[in-house]
């Protein structure tokens, strides 16, 4: 799992945009829960949910 | 050796670094002193050390806006997080050693100050464990 830091502050040394694992965290002693609540870091895979529109009654 | 005046000092709390919201930092170690007298000629106590009690005391300048010290503190409530202080905000060194521990959040004040004054938190944290200091 890897993060991407968006916050202004550095976290565990990284700055905005730079990238950090999961692995480093764990190595710092951080929790990332913690700090994906305060808006600090996000998940660097995280997809947005797409919703696709229903076809029931559909023909083709 | 140089004597130092803190201007630049560098806490991290929870991999966070707060550095410019934090106007105060103590990191304090006190140890038991455990009594060992016995009789003997010397008429003397003596004593041996015994557990050692760690804690960190931090001022913040409270900030509620995003990333800040409310958001990045709040979360960390009720639990332990890894603090690191070094006296200076450069690479670590043995002129400028970083000390690690765990604190356990136990207290925060969301809230605190007087009409006029400048927002903050004074918070005294005990650590759980050692702290363990870096040169390098």
């Amino acid at each position: 799992m890897a993060y991407t830091v968006i916050s202004d502050r550095e976290v565990c040394g990284k700055k905005k945009g730079e990238s950090i694992t999961d692995k480093e965290l764990v190595d710092a002693g951080v929790s990332a829960q913690a700090l994906i609540a305060a808006n600090h870091i996000k998940a660097s895979n995280a997809v947005s949910p797409s919703i696709k529109p229903a076809t029931e009654g559909v023909t083709n | 050796m140089a004597r130092i005046v803190l201007t630049n000092a560098f806490i991290s709390v929870g991999g966070v670094d707060l550095s410019d919201l934090v106007s105060s930092v103590s990191l304090s170690s006190s140890f038991d002193v455990v009594e060992t007298t016995a009789f003997s000629s010397s008429a003397s106590k003596t004593r041996v050390a015994g557990l050692v009690d760690n804690s960190i005391t931090l001022e913040f300048h409270q900030d509620y806006a995003t990333g800040e010290v409310e958001q990045t503190i709040y979360p960390l409530l009720g639990t332990v997080a890894a603090v690191i202080v070094k006296p200076n905000g450069g690479t670590t060194s043995a002129f400028n050693p970083s000390y690690s521990c765990n604190a356990v959040i136990s207290e925060w004040t969301p809230v605190n100050g007087a009409v006029g004054e400048l927002a903050s938190a004074s918070v005294s944290w005990p650590v759980s464990g050692a702290i363990t200091k870096a040169v390098a």
